[in-house]
């Protein structure tokens, strides 16, 4: 528990990017365009810049 | 005559507490209605959009309205309103404090230990945690400093960390809260995995828009521009919509001047302790209307409205 709890603290936003917002884009670009690997695969990609941004900037609010 | 009545009238602080008194103990029903009952409408309506029984639009509604309701019966438990302050039922002010911010993804214990530091210190700019978005410059800085407060560098998480070193209980309380964040934590990138549109419009949009809507009408409209001091911290306000709609915000005062006496009590408690307001010195106390019990606050002599 304590080294999940300090695992989160160092990439918590990281994760909840790729996973979260990753999904939420990929579903998003999916309901735009055709299904396809490339295009789910830049949902999470999308996801994956947006919780790194917000562990190097500090941005808890996209959690 | 009604100025021989109150120059006549007894308005130590004394007889204020025994006036203020007699609004206090009682079990608030209705917030343990309103948090167990917004909870509820909000994991029906998970249930009815992800059935297709309803659009996913209508249920970001309700999802909104639900999410804007969360917070009050939480807050409620924070000061045992739900229990009365009666020992045997304070499990109430917890559990239904708790289900009720579900919707905002909160943990009630945390909710309740800031709370309490922003009673202690309200307007503080060190020490109160509601400051950043209770003090903004508009009520369009406040909807977004609410939301940005608890960023890496955000006051709000500056004050907490401040007072965490400080203050062992409180420590112990945001610590005995964390294990509600990780639980939102996981819950919200498990269902964003299955129901990732659903996620963001049943839950991740509602929460932020209902934090804002809170960083208004409970922090900046009440606080805004205003000093320290229990008299003098919260103004009585309008913003020409019925109270109703911004959780009686607009009689904040009552609340900061006496924390125990339940919401739904604070327009006859106010009735009662306004010559005491007035002689406070309460911003906006001298155009509380007479009658507040179902009087919606739209206009008020002077017409005077919250913020800076």
């Amino acid at each position: 528990m304590e080294w999940l709890s300090q695992h989160l603290e160092q990439w918590g936003l990281v994760w909840f990017g790729l996973l979260f917002w990753g999904s939420i884009f990929g579903a998003s670009l999916l309901y735009i365009f055709q299904e396809s690997f490339l295009i789910s695969s830049s949902g999470y990609a999308l996801g994956l810049v947006l919780g790194l941004l917000a562990k190097y900037r500090g941005w808890s609010w996209i959690s | 005559m009604d100025k021989l009545v109150e120059d006549s009238m007894d308005l130590s602080i004394d007889s204020e507490r025994k006036v203020a008194r007699t609004f206090t103990g009682r079990i608030e029903w209705e917030m343990i209605a309103i948090g167990l009952g917004q909870f509820s409408a909000w994991i029906i309506t998970w249930v009815l959009v992800v059935q297709g029984v309803i659009p996913l639009f209508v249920g970001f509604l309700i999802a909104l309205f639900t999410a804007c309701n969360a917070y009050l019966p939480s807050h409620a438990g924070q000061h045992s309103h739900l229990s009365g302050g009666r020992r045997n039922l304070l499990w109430l002010d917890s559990l239904v404090g708790q289900i009720s911010v579900i919707p905002l993804a909160q943990s009630h214990a945390v909710l309740k230990a800031t709370h309490m530091k922003h009673h202690a210190h309200t307007n503080d700019p060190e020490n109160d945690p509601d400051y950043f978005h209770g003090n903004a410059k508009s009520w369009i800085e406040a909807a977004i400093n609410v939301n940005i407060a608890y960023n890496a560098d955000g006051p709000a998480l500056k004050t907490i960390e401040k007072h965490s070193e400080e203050d062992p209980k409180f420590r112990e309380a945001i610590e005995s809260g964390a294990l509600w964040g990780l639980l939102f934590f996981f819950a919200q990138i498990i269902l964003a995995i299955i129901y990732p549109l659903e996620t963001l419009l049943l839950w991740w949009i509602p929460k932020r828009v209902a934090s804002s809507y809170l960083g208004i009408v409970f922090s900046y409209f009440p606080h805004s521009g205003l000093g320290k001091g229990r008299y003098t911290d919260t103004r009585f306000w309008t913003n020409k919509m019925p109270r109703f709609l911004n959780h009686s915000m607009q009689i904040h005062t009552m609340h900061h001047m006496y924390p125990r006496i339940c919401h739904y009590d604070e327009a006859k408690a106010i009735e009662a302790l306004k010559p005491f307001m007035i002689e406070r010195g309460m911003p906006g106390a001298e155009y509380i209307p007479e009658k507040l019990r179902w009087n919606p606050v739209t206009y008020i002599k002077e017409a005077y409205f919250g913020g800076r």
